[in-house]
């Protein structure tokens, strides 16, 4: 017990500091270095809260993926002068006033928390009670794709909302890869047919274990990206129309079974008897769907035409 | 002490640095870093309150995947926006060239 507290302890100065370095360290790269740990350690600190389907996600999405498209961007800033304002970090943080507010903000927070009443309702027991007719056995999986499915479906909607803006700001022109590593290649090579096997074993397990679409979804995107920094796959072009059918595809088919449903008196409010089966099928729909979607925030990125959209050339 | 409630005050933390990143740092990359810590502070908030007892909690586990991905698109979306402004001005930050030349900071 003492060791798994001064662990817990020892994680959570390890997470503040590297939070605090994401913030302060004066090179960009070091930063989102540091924001990619800082990841990393939060991923053990969701296991420690027994949340491995959260661990999951955070290890692919929020360290794996988020890193890759901030250092991805980072070569776009190229900047003659970038570590020319040592220190204006902590200047900024070392400003009295906006101290003081940070501080009692803090303070405000820590005491609130402290004081919050146990909550009136009983989530997870009333979760345990309905887990029977949801038709899986995993009770997050139930919560997110049965009790609260209108949120998973908004999420998907907004995933298409992100992936529409990035298009229509406009894509940077192709710029020269970097020269890699002969590693590269040969790992990504190896990995890739086993990271798509564990995404369709997690697709499956999410019914009845730590798992599911998102997970799926966000390990078959890293293997596309693998794919695409080991130059075995080239970038996707906006005017490969392949990307909109598969992307809006897995909106459609959740929007369709909703739709289908409403006769029966709610929004995706499952028969007892289908519901594993339509669940399985949005999961398989939204797996493809999201993987698709995710690659793009990162693969997606040249015009077709070589320039910004609307920038000196208007045929785009 | 429960796990889920120091992690939720590490989770406080971690959104008022977060909070101090975005209105005091000039850099949109570190602005968006600093949005993230916010973001994860707010995971670790929900998710850890709802534990404090020790019992899990599925519903707030469910909310922050939702909160994680969609934290991802919204990361995507503001590094295009970040993009664009330095192509068209050069400016990595939201104050435009000349007046911070003339400020002298």
């Amino acid at each position: 017990m003492t060791t798994a507290l001064a662990f817990e302890a020892l994680l959570a100065l390890l997470l503040l500091w590297s939070a605090w370095q994401t913030l302060a360290t004066p090179q960009m790269d070091r930063a989102v270095i540091m924001f990619i740990v800082f990841g990393l350690l939060l991923t053990l600190v969701w296991s420690r809260l027994q949340a491995p389907d959260i661990a999951l996600a955070e290890a692919a999405l929020g360290a794996g993926l988020t890193g890759t498209l901030l250092l991805d961007a980072l070569t776009a800033f190229r900047q003659p002068n970038r570590s020319a304002k040592h220190g204006r970090v902590l200047a900024a943080f070392r400003r009295f006033p906006a101290l003081l507010a940070l501080l009692l903000l803090a303070a405000a927070l820590l005491t609130s928390l402290t004081r919050l009443p146990l909550p009136a309702v009983d989530l997870p027991a009333a979760v345990a009670g309905q887990l029977g007719s949801s038709g899986v056995s995993h009770p997050v999986t139930a919560v997110l794709l049965n009790f609260r499915g209108y949120d998973t479906l908004l999420e998907v909607a907004v995933l298409l909302l992100a992936l529409t803006g990035i298009l229509a700001v406009g894509l940077p022109a192709e710029r020269p890869l970097l020269s890699l590593n002969q590693l590269v290649p040969t790992l990504a090579r190896s990995a890739v047919p086993l990271m798509v096997l564990a995404a369709f074993y997690l697709l499956w397990a999410g019914a009845h274990r730590p798992g599911g679409a998102f997970q799926a979804a966000a390990v078959l995107a890293a293997a596309a990206v693998l794919l695409n920094l080991s130059q075995l796959q080239s970038r996707w072009l906006p005017t490969q129309h392949w990307i909109r059918l598969v992307v809006g595809a897995g909106l459609l088919l959740f929007v369709g079974i909703a739709a289908a449903l409403l006769a029966g008196g709610g929004l995706l409010r499952f028969p007892p008897g289908q519901a594993g089966l339509l669940i399985l099928l949005i999961e398989s729909g939204l797996t493809v769907s999201l993987a698709v979607n995710l690659a793009a925030f990162y693969l997606l990125r040249t015009s077709s035409s070589g320039q910004w959209a609307g920038q000196e050339d208007s045929h785009e | 002490m429960s796990s889920g409630l120091l992690f939720a005050a590490v989770g406080c933390l971690l959104l008022v640095l977060g909070v101090g990143g975005v209105l005091l740092l000039d850099h949109l990359v570190r602005r968006i870093l600093a949005f993230n810590l916010m973001g994860s502070g707010i995971f670790l908030v929900l998710v850890g309150l709802a534990q404090r007892s020790g019992r899990i909690d599925p519903v707030p586990q469910a909310m922050v995947l939702t909160g994680i991905v969609v934290s991802v698109a919204a990361t995507a979306l503001a590094l295009a926006l970040a993009r664009r402004r330095y192509a068209d001005s050069g400016s990595t930050t939201l104050q435009d060239k000349a007046r911070r030349e003339d400020r002298h900071d």
